[in-house]
C-alpha cells in the first residue's frame, strides 16, 4: 500500500545504536564542567550548560521509551481537537472559552505506558488504547503559552524537556505569533517539529498561508520544514481532507521502532555535539599562549618582589655601622705578623675608644644571629606581609589579563587553594628564615673572607710583613755589623760600648717599625674597605637567595600548581573534544551534512523528498 | 508645566548600559519620552476642540483593516489573509485637521506621505511611516480615524508603531477573535490602554457564540477598575463570509455609534485620554528618576570612596615620611646659618676649616682608601631604597583597593561594575610609575630646597634689622661667653695671653656649634613637615594620575541632579494635571 520510507542504513541491523562512546563523551563533560572553573566563558554559559547537560542526560535516560508527541501551539489553535481526531474519541475537552486546557492529556498504548512522563505523569490525564499501529508513541496534548495562564507556560517547558516531536499546531490567523517562534528558536535543536496547520477549511488562500509560514521558518533556520494542512473538526467528523492522511501515516508507520530509536539517538548526538560545541565556543583556544603569558607575567612579578624583599632586608643590614665596625675590627685584627702586631693594636685602641669596636672585640657566632635578628627585625613584616599579598594579587591580575577566570582558580578549582589568611604566619616564618639563614651564611662569610686573608700568610703575608721586618732586620744588621766592625778592629772595649747602645737600638727599631707601619696602615685599610664591601655584595646574595627559597617554599609555590591545572584542564578539554568529534562521527557518519542529505532520520520535521509527495497523495484520495 | 523642558531633560537623561534591568529601564526611559513626544506634546499644539482620535488595535488576522474600512464606509486598508499584511498604519482623517497633523509634533520619527492607493500599507521599508488620507466627509468629521498593525506577530516593528498608536489615540477599538481573545499579548495591550485612559471598544470578530462574548467581556471588565466600566464597550460582529465594506449587520450600527460617532461625548473621552497619560507619565517618570537616583548614589559613592582610598594612602605615606631623616633638609638650613656668619670671626675661621677640611679630606682619602661612600651617602641610599619599595607597595595597595570597589556594589549595576576597573598596570608599568615618582620627588626637592633658600635669603634681604639683630645677637653669646670663660679660667688674668687666647676661643667656638645646630634644629622640624607635605602631595598627584582617573574614566556619568530635580516637579504636575 506504501512505499516504504528509505532510510539509510544506521548502526546495527535491530537498530540497536552503539551509544557507548557517546555515554562516555557526556561523562566526560560533566566531569569537566564541574571540576574547570577557571574559563570566564565557561563560568557565564555555567547554568545554560548544565541545562544543556541535563537535558542531554535525560534525552540519554529516555533512548529505550516510547517516543513522545507533543501537540503545541497557542490556545485556541485546536491541539485538543486534533488530539481527540487523532483517537478517534473525546478524551481532552475542547470549548470555546479561551484558555480551556490546563492540564496535560496523555494518550497511550496499554502495553507501553505512561512511566515515561515521568514527574509529569503527575500534572496528565492519563487515556490508554489498544491501537497497535500508535504502540510506541506517547501522544501529549499540553496546555498553551501565549494565554494569560501563566501556570501553562512552566508545564508546557517541563513536557517539553522530555518531548521528542512536537506537533506545533497553528492556525491561518495565529501561524506568525512572536511567542511562539520566541518558543520553538528555544527548542529547535532538541525537539524534532512538525507543524500542522489547522483550521485549514476556513482559511481563504491556504496555500499563500502556508508558503509565508514557511518562509518565516525558513528565516529563522528551520530547514525545509515540514507543514500539514488540515482540519481537525473535519478529520473528527470523519471527513478527511488536506494532509490528514499524511499526518495519520506519519504518526502510524513511518514512525516505527527502529525509526524512534533513530530520532533520539541523533537527537541525542546533536546535543551531545552541540553541547561539546558549546564547551569548546566556551573555552578559548589559545590557552596554552595565554597560560604562557600569565606564567611569564607571574614570573617577573615573582621576581621583583624576591628583588625588592632583597632590598628591604639588606637595606637594613648595609646601612648598619655597627655591623661595618664589626667587620673593619675583624678583618683589621686577623693580619698576623708584624704588620699584623700593628693592625692589632690599632684596632685595640679603637675598640677601647668606640662602642662599635668594643662590642665586635667580643662577639660570637651566636651573638653576630643576634646582631642580624635585630637589624631584620627592623624590617616592618606587616608590610612585607603586604607585599606578599599584593603580588598574590598581581598573579591573579595577570590571570585575569590573559583572560581566565581567576578567582576560582585560587580558590574551589584550583590546587589546595592560597589560603589568604594563612599568610600572617607564613610571613613571620619568612622573616625568621631569612634570619636564621642569613646570620649562619654571614659568618660563613667572615669565614671565607678572614680565611682568605690567613691564607695569604703563606706567601702574600711575608712579603706584606717584609718591609717592617727588612726595617727591623736592617737595624739588627747595622748593629751587628758596627759590633763585627770594632771587634775585627780589636777595639774589644769599643765593642763593649756598642753593646751599651743596645736599649738606642731598640728604640730605633721600634720606631722604624712604627713608621713602616704607618706607611703600610692606609693600604691595610684599604684591603680592609675592600673585604668589607666584598663581604656585603656576598651576604646580599645571600639574603636574596634565602627570600628566594623561603618564600618559594612557604607560599609562593601554590601559583604555579594552579597554572599547571588549568593547563591540565585544557589538556583534558583537548583530548575530550577529540575523543566526541570521533565518538559521534563514527556513529552518524553524515552527521556534519545534514544540510546535504536527501532524508536524514532525525529530519522528520522537514518535507520529505519530492518524490515522495505523490505518492501520498494517491494514497489520501484513495 | 514646560513639555519642552522635560523633554530637554529626558533627552539628557541615560540609564548605564548592560545592567541587569538595562533594556527594561531603557525600555521605561524610551516610552516616557513617547507618552510625552506623541501625546502630550501633540495635543498642547492641537488645540481643545479637535476630534478625538480613535485607533484599530488587535492581533494578526482579526480582522482590523476590515472594521477600519466599516469605521471609515470606505475601503481605504486591504484586507488579507495573510497575518502581519497591513506594514505601516493609516489615518483617515477630515481635511480641517491638516494644520495639526502637518505639524512636527504629530508622531515624531515618522515619514508621513499620503495614502493614494491601499497596497502602499503593505509594502515594506526601513524606518517608520505613517499614511494619511484625508477626506471632506462631515458626516465622518467627528472622528480621526486609525488603523494600527498588528500587536502579536514575530514583526517587532509592528508592535513599536502600535503602541506609539495606542499612546496617540483618545479610544481603541480593539478587535479580537474567539481564538486570540485570551492571549496574554493582547491582555497586556487592553491592561495598558485602559491604565492610559482610553476609551475602550472591544469588538469580538468573527464569533456570535454568547458564552464566548461573556467570557470575553469578563476579561475585559477584569481590567478595567470599577470607576472606568461604564466607559467601555463590548460587542461581538458574528462571522461575515464576504467583509467588504458594504456588509451590512446590526452589528454595523451598534459599531459606528460606539466608535466612530461620539458626539458631545468626544471632549470628555479626549479628557480622559490626555489625564490618563499624563498621570501615566507621572508614574513612568517617579520609577525613572528613582532608577537614576539609585544608579547615581552608587556612582557617588564609588567616587568618594575611591576618593577616601586615595586620601588613605597618601596619609599613610606622609606617616611613613615623617619616621625618615631627610638630609636634604641640611642643605637648607646651613645655608641659612651661613647667613648669620659673623665677619672676620667666622671668615677667618671658615678658611681655616676649609683648608683643614682639605687637608683631612686629601689624607682621608689616602689614608683609608675609601671606596664607599661616605655614611651620608649610604643612608641616603638606603632611605631611598626604603622610600621606593614603601611608595611602591601603597601604590599597589591603593591600586588594589579602588580596583576592589566595584565588587561591593550590589543590585542591577552588579553586573557592569566590574567593567569598571581598569586593566592592572604590567609591572613594567608599575616600576616605571613609582621611579617616575621619585625621579619627579628629586627634582621637586632640589627646587623645593633652592625656593626654601631663596625665600629665606628674600626674608633677611628683606629685614635686614633682624639679620643684623639675630647676628650681634648670636656673637654677643659666642664672644661674650669667649671672653667670660678666658677670664674664669684664669688665662687673661694669670696665665698670660696666649691660654686666655686660646680658652677663650675654644669657648667661642663650642657656643657657635651649639647655638648654630638649636637654630638648625628647630628650624628642621618646620621644613620637615612642609618638605613631607609638598612629598605627600606629589604622591597624591602620583595616584590621581595612575589610580583614580583610570578608575573615574571608567565610571559611567550617572545622570545630572538637576534634571532629576527637573524630572520630579514634572511628576508632581502631571500628577496634579491629570487628577480627576
Amino acid at each position: 500500500m506504501n512505499v516504504p520510507v528509505a532510510k539509510p542504513p544506521l548502526g546495527g541491523a535491530d537498530g540497536a545504536i552503539p551509544i557507548g562512546a557517546v555515554v562516555s563523551v557526556i561523562d566526560r563533560v560533566e566531569k569537566f564542567l564541574a571540576g574547570a572553573r577557571c574559563f570566564p566563558k565557561l563560568e557565564e554559559d555555567r547554568a545554560s550548560l548544565e541545562l544543556l547537560l541535563a537535558q542531554v542526560k535525560q534525552k540519554q535516560a529516555s533512548l529505550e521509551t516510547p517516543l513522545r508527541v507533543l501537540l503545541l501551539g497557542g490556545t485556541g489553535v485546536g491541539k485538543s481537537s486534533l488530539l481527540n481526531a487523532l483517537a478517534g474519541a473525546d478524551i481532552a475537552r475542547v470549548a470555546a472559552t479561551r484558555p480551556t486546557t490546563r492540564e496535560l492529556t496523555a494518550y497511550f498504548h496499554k502495553d507501553t505506558g505512561s512511566a515515561s512522563l515521568g514527574a509529569l505523569e503527575a500534572n496528565a490525564k492519563l487515556i490508554a488504547h489498544e491501537r497497535d499501529a500508535l504502540k510506541d508513541k506517547l501522544l501529549v496534548d499540553a496546555p498553551d503559552f501565549d494565554s494569560t495562564a501563566r501556570e501553562n507556560r512552566e508545564l508546557l517547558e517541563r513536557a517539553l524537556e522530555s518531548t521528542d516531536l512536537a506537533l506545533v499546531v497553528v492556525t491561518p490567523e495565529k501561524y506568525v505569533a512572536h511567542e511562539l517562534f520566541a518558543m520553538l528558536e528555544k527548542w529547535r535543536d532538541s525537539v524534532a517539529f512538525v507543524f500542522v496547520m489547522n483550521k485549514a477549511d476556513r482559511a481563504q488562500e491556504l496555500p499563500t498561508i502556508v508558503a509565508d509560514l514557511k518562509r518565516e521558518l525558513e528565516r529563522r533556520r528551520f530547514k525545509d520544514p515540514r507543514v500539514l494542512a488540515l482540519s481537525a473538526a473535519e478529520a473528527r467528523a470523519g471527513r478527511t481532507a488536506g494532509d490528514w492522511q499524511s499526518l495519520v501515516e506519519l504518526l502510524e508507520r513511518e514512525l516505527d521502532r527502529v525509526r524512534i530509536r533513530e530520532i533520539k539517538a541523533s537527537k541525542l548526538q546533536d546535543r551531545v555535539r552541540a553541547l561539546v560545541d558549546r564547551l569548546e565556543a566556551a573555552v578559548p583556544g589559545d590557552v596554552p599562549a595565554r597560560l604562557e603569558a600569565w606564567r611569564l607575567g607571574w614570573r617577573a612579578a615573582l621576581s621583583d618582589l624576591t628583588a625588592d624583599l632583597g632590598h628591604s632586608f639588606f637595606g637594613a643590614l648595609r646601612s648598619d655601622f655597627e655591623l661595618r665596625n664589626v667587620l673593619g675590627y675583624l678583618f683589621g685584627t686577623s693580619m698576623g705578623g708584624a704588620f699584623g702586631a700593628f693592625m692589632t693594636a690599632v684596632y685595640g685602641v679603637r675598640a677601647i675608644l668606640q662602642p662599635g669596636f668594643t662590642r665586635a672585640r667580643r662577639l660570637t657566632a651566636r651573638e653576630l644571629d643576634e646582631l642580624i635578628g635585630d637589624r631584620l627585625r627592623a624590617v616592618d613584616p606587616a608590610s612585607v606581609e603586604r607585599r606578599v599579598q599584593l603580588v598574590l594579587e598581581r598573579f591573579e591580575d595577570e590571570g585575569r589579563r590573559a583572560g581566565f577566570h581567576v578567582v576560582d582558580t585560587v580558590g574551589a578549582g584550583g590546587t589546595a587553594g592560597l589560603e589568604r589568611a594563612g599568610l600572617p604566619a607564613s610571613v613571620s616564618a619568612l622573616v625568621a628564615a631569612v634570619r636564621t639563614e642569613s646570620a649562619r651564611r654571614f659568618y660563613d662569610v667572615f669565614e671565607e673572607t678572614l680565611g682568605a686573608g690567613k691564607i695569604g700568610a703563606s706567601s702574600g703575608r711575608l712579603a706584606w710583613n717584609a718591609l717592617p721586618l727588612a726595617v727591623v732586620g736592617f737595624a739588627i744588621y747595622a748593629f751587628a755589623a758596627k759590633i763585627v766592625h770594632e771587634l775585627s778592629s780589636a777595639h774589644a772595649f769599643d765593642a763593649m760600648l756598642v753593646v751599651g747602645q743596645a736599649p738606642h737600638l731598640l728604640q730605633a727599631t721600634l720606631v722604624s717599625w712604627v713608621i713602616a707601619c704607618t706607611i703600610q696602615w692606609p693600604l691595610a685599610e684599604r684591603t680592609i674597605q675592600k673585604r668589607i664591601a666584598q663581604s656585603f655584595d656576598l651576604l646580599e646574595g645571600v639574603v636574596a637567595r634565602a627570600v628566594q627559597e623561603c618564600l618559594g617554599a612557604a607560599v609562593l609555590a601554590r601559583p604555579e600548581k594552579a597554572l599547571e591545572e588549568v593547563a591540565a584542564r585544557f589538556q583534558e578539554l583537548d583530548r575530550l573534544r577529540k575523543d566526541a568529534r570521533r565518538a559521534l562521527s563514527s556513529e552518524t557518519a553524515p552527521s556534519r551534512e545534514r544540510g546535504v542529505r536527501e532524508a536524514p532520520p532525525q529530519d522528520l520535521g522537514r518535507e520529505p523528498a519530492g518524490t515522495k509527495r505523490p505518492s501520498r497523495r494517491v494514497v489520501t484520495e484513495g | 508645566m514646560d513639555l519642552e523642558q522635560l523633554a530637554r531633560d529626558l533627552a539628557e537623561l541615560g540609564f548605564v548600559p548592560g545592567t541587569e534591568t538595562a533594556t527594561q529601564d531603557a525600555r521605561r526611559l524610551a516610552r516616557c519620552r513617547r507618552l510625552l513626544d506623541v501625546k502630550l506634546r501633540f495635543e498642547a499644539r492641537r488645540g481643545k476642540n479637535a476630534s478625538p482620535i480613535v485607533a484599530v488595535a488587535g492581533g494578526t488576522n482579526v480582522g482590523k483593516s476590515t472594521v477600519f474600512n466599516w469605521l471609515a464606509q470606505e475601503s481605504i486598508s486591504r484586507s488579507s489573509p495573510l497575518a502581519r499584511f497591513t506594514k505601516w498604519p493609516a489615518v483617515y482623517v477630515h481635511e480641517s485637521e491638516r494644520n495639526a497633523l502637518a505639524d512636527a509634533s504629530f508622531l515624531p520619527g515618522y515619514q508621513k506621505l499620503v495614502l493614494e492607493r491601499g497596497e502602499q500599507l503593505s509594502q515594506d521599508d526601513d524606518g517608520l511611516r505613517v499614511f494619511v488620507k484625508w477626506h471632506a466627509r462631515d458626516d465622518a468629521k467627528a472622528v480621526v480615524l486609525v488603523d494600527s498593525p498588528d500587536i502579536d506577530s514575530t514583526h517587532e516593528r509592528n508592535r513599536t508603531v502600535a503602541q506609539d498608536l495606542l499612546d496617540l489615540a483618545d479610544a481603541v477599538v480593539f478587535v479580537a477573535t474567539p481564538e486570540k481573545y485570551n492571549d496574554e499579548i493582547c491582555v497586556e495591550y487592553l491592561r495598558e490602554a485602559s491604565r492610559i485612559g482610553k476609551r475602550l471598544i472591544c469588538v469580538l470578530n468573527k464569533s456570535s457564540e454568547p458564552e464566548v462574548l461573556a467570557d470575553f467581556e469578563k476579561v475585559v471588565t477584569d481590567l478595567v477598575p470599577k470607576e472606568h466600566r461604564a466607559l467601555v464597550r463590548v460587542f461581538a460582529i458574528p462571522y461575515v463570509p464576504q467583509p467588504g465594506p458594504d456588509a451590512q449587520g446590526p452589528w454595523r450600527d451598534v459599531l459606528r455609534r460606539e466608535a466612530a460617532a461620539p458626539g458631545q461625548a468626544g471632549e470628555a473621552v479626549r479628557d480622559r485620554a490626555l489625564k490618563g497619560t499624563r498621570r501615566r507619565l507621572a508614574r513612568e517618570l517617579r520609577e525613572v528618576s528613582g532608577r537614576l537616583r539609585e544608579e547615581l548614589s552608587v556612582l557617588d559613592r564609588l567616587r568618594a570612596d575611591a576618593d577616601a582610598k586615595i586620601a588613605q594612602s597618601t596619609e599613610a605615606y606622609r606617616a611613613f615620611l615623617s619616621s625618615l631623616d631627610f638630609y636634604e633638609l641640611d642643605r637648607v638650613y646651613e645655608r641659612i646659618i651661613d647667613h648669620f656668619k659673623i665677619p672676620v670671626l667666622d671668615d677667618v675661621y671658615g678658611g681655616v676649616r676649609k683648608a683643614a677640611g682639605a687637608v683631612s679630606d686629601a689624607v682621608a682619602r689616602t689614608v683609608t682608601g675609601r671606596q664607599e661612600e661616605d655614611a651620608r651617602t649610604i643612608k641616603m641610599r638606603e632611605r631611598r631604597e626604603r622610600d621606593r619599595a614603601k611608595v611602591k607597595e601603597l601604590f599597589e595597595v591603593a591600586r588594589s583597593q579602588v580596583a576592589k570597589l566595584p565588587e561591593s556594589v550590589g543590585g542591577p549595576l552588579a553586573k557592569v561594575a566590574p567593567g569598571w576597573v581598569p586593566p592592572p598596570p604590567t609591572l613594567d608599568q608599575v616600576n616605571g610609575d613609582v621611579d617616575r615618582f621619585l625621579q619627579r620627588a628629586d627634582e621637586d626637592t632640589d627646587r623645593w630646597v633652592d625656593e626654601q633658600t631663596r625665600a629665606h635669603v628674600q626674608f633677611f634681604k628683606a629685614h635686614p634689622y633682624l639679620k643684623a639683630g639675630l647676628r650681634v645677637m648670636k656673637g654677643t653669646f659666642q664672644i661674650g661667653f669667649g671672653i667670660v670663660s678666658a677670664y674664669l679660667t684664669g688665662g687673661l688674668l694669670h696665665g698670660g695671653p696666649i691660654e686666655g687666647a686660646v680658652s677663650g676661643l675654644l669657648t667661642e667656638r663650642a657656643i657657635k656649634i651649639v647655638v648654630d645646630n638649636m637654630g638648625g634644629f628647630m628650624h628642621y622640624q618646620t621644613l620637615k613637615s612642609d618638605y613631607t607635605r609638598a612629598r605627600a602631595e606629589l604622591f597624591r598627584w602620583l595616584l590621581e594620575t595612575q589610580v583614580r582617573s583610570p578608575f573615574m574614566d571608567r565610571l559611567p556619568e550617572g545622570s545630572g541632579p538637576d534634571q532629576l530635580a527637573r524630572v520630579d516637579e514634572a511628576a508632581r504636575a502631571l500628577d496634579r494635571e491629570g487628577a480627576e
